[in-house]
């Protein structure tokens, strides 16, 4: 209980507070689910995109 | 002003046939006063549309006809990459595939939507692509003088057409017109299932079946008698990465390449879909959750009523 | 009662130095979401990606701009 107090108290009572969090955990979260999307992906497709096969080919 | 107390010891009798009305009174109960009272009805219409519709398909989608060659036969299914919601192209065959391409389709079929630098960091590096598209000349101008020049291709230009025009394509096969092979797969049903059925399938004609000269009998064609004579024979190209060149291999890449040359987007728009599914189920279940507990007050009250001594 | 003794500030409309230093921490603060949301909604932008993003000191490389293939001649 006192955990969702602490929260509310730092983070959402003053207005601008709240904003600039939820700016910066947006960005944040944008930075981290793409880096996870892009890794589960890329071993989903491992050996098949040309990022994998493109290093028999550029000079 | 008589309300019922609306409780679960409210419910109705359990009627075996009609489980769900009891689980739908459940869910309603506390908007709902009393059961159902036209369940018969409600029974009687449902098997009536059913049934119309059963009949309906019956009557119009036959899964036998006398005139199945019409539609050509159905290709088998394979399992494609792109089947998949979450694999990419193999982009080894989809180079395999433009080899290919190159040295034995683009004879006769142009592949007007794909320009050099569509391929750049897909199929081949940068410079590769360069170097291919400065082997083609391409028309240009006009220059200074108002002449039409040659010069050599660069990767904005897009894949040189065998044929001027559709006449000159038509007088070089017999009549029949080479269709550009862009969209081929997105544009034939049965997409690269029946490219590839088509490319491996070439057979002789069963006894009794006749096909007139300069036509080919495949069984996958449409009507059964294609123009397009057999192309792909083992060995027929020499793959730079060592891959056995077989007939089937080869229809294996050329229609990967096709398939990736109709949907240059594919691999990103399917990366974006996973993203895109998650992030949406997951903010749908916590929609659901707020919702439920936001109005867990309103479901759960209960309405008391003292009558007057 | 002796007539009340009016004293003025100096102000520019109602916007006075006392209100200005009341209300600076705050908009210091909205300053600060203002850029996060500059970032958020231009972290696709070239420019931006180039001079600011890529420059933050652990994550920067997640915005690195690929450097496009150099002729070997």
């Amino acid at each position: 209980m006192s955990l969702a107090n602490t929260f509310y108290n730092t983070l959402v009572k003053k207005n601008s507070v709240f904003v600039a969090t939820i700016f910066a955990s947006a960005f944040a979260f944008e930075v981290a689910f793409d880096t996870t999307s892009t890794r589960v992906w890329d071993s989903l497709n491992k050996g098949k995109q040309w990022k994998d096969i493109k290093d028999k080919y550029v000079q | 002003m008589n309300r019922q107390v609306s409780t679960a010891f409210n419910l109705p009798h359990f009627h075996l046939t009609f489980l769900f009305l009891s689980a739908l009174q459940a869910r309603f109960a506390s908007t709902k006063a009393q059961a159902s009272q036209n369940s018969k009805q409600i029974a009687a219409v449902t098997t009536g549309i059913v049934g119309t519709a059963a009949l309906a398909y019956s009557l119009v989608d036959n899964t036998v006809s006398a005139n199945m060659a019409d539609e050509g036969l159905h290709p088998p299914a394979h399992p494609w990459y792109h089947k998949s919601p979450i694999h990419t192209f193999d982009h080894a065959a989809v180079r395999r595939g433009y080899q290919v391409y190159r040295e034995v389709c683009s004879a006769c079929h142009s592949l007007d939507r794909i320009a050099w630098r569509n391929l750049i960091d897909v199929s081949h590096s940068e410079d590769e692509v360069k170097a291919m598209a400065e082997e083609v000349e391409y028309e240009d101008g006009p220059d200074d003088e108002g002449e039409m020049f040659q010069r050599p291709g660069k990767p904005s230009d897009y894949m040189p057409k065998p044929y001027p025009n559709e006449e000159a394509a038509r007088a070089g096969n017999a009549g029949a017109l080479p269709p550009d092979l862009s969209l081929i797969i997105k544009a034939r049903h049965g997409g690269a299932d029946y490219v590839f059925a088509l490319l491996t399938g070439y057979v002789d004609a069963p006894a009794g079946v006749e096909v007139r000269e300069g036509l080919n009998y495949n069984p996958y064609f449409p009507g059964g008698a294609i123009a397009m004579a057999r192309v792909l024979f083992d060995g027929l190209v020499e793959y730079e990465d060592g891959t056995p060149a077989t007939s089937s291999q080869m229809a294996r890449d050329v229609t990967t390449f096709l398939a990736w040359a109709a949907e240059p987007e594919h691999d990103d728009r399917k990366k974006m879909g996973m993203k895109a599914t998650i992030i949406l189920s997951t903010l749908t279940l916590l929609t659901v959750y707020i919702k439920r507990f936001k109005w867990a007050p309103l479901k759960t009250r209960k309405i008391i009523y003292n009558p007057p001594k | 009662m002796p007539a009340p003794k009016i004293a003025t500030v100096p102000h520019f409309g109602f916007i006075t130095p006392e209100k200005l230093v009341r209300v600076a921490p705050s908009a210091a603060v909205w300053g600060a979401a203002a850029g996060a949301a500059v970032l958020l909604l231009g972290s696709d932008i070239p420019i931006i990606k180039r001079d600011i993003l890529s420059k933050v000191p652990f994550v920067g490389s997640y915005w690195a701009v690929a450097a496009p293939a150099q002729d070997e001649e």
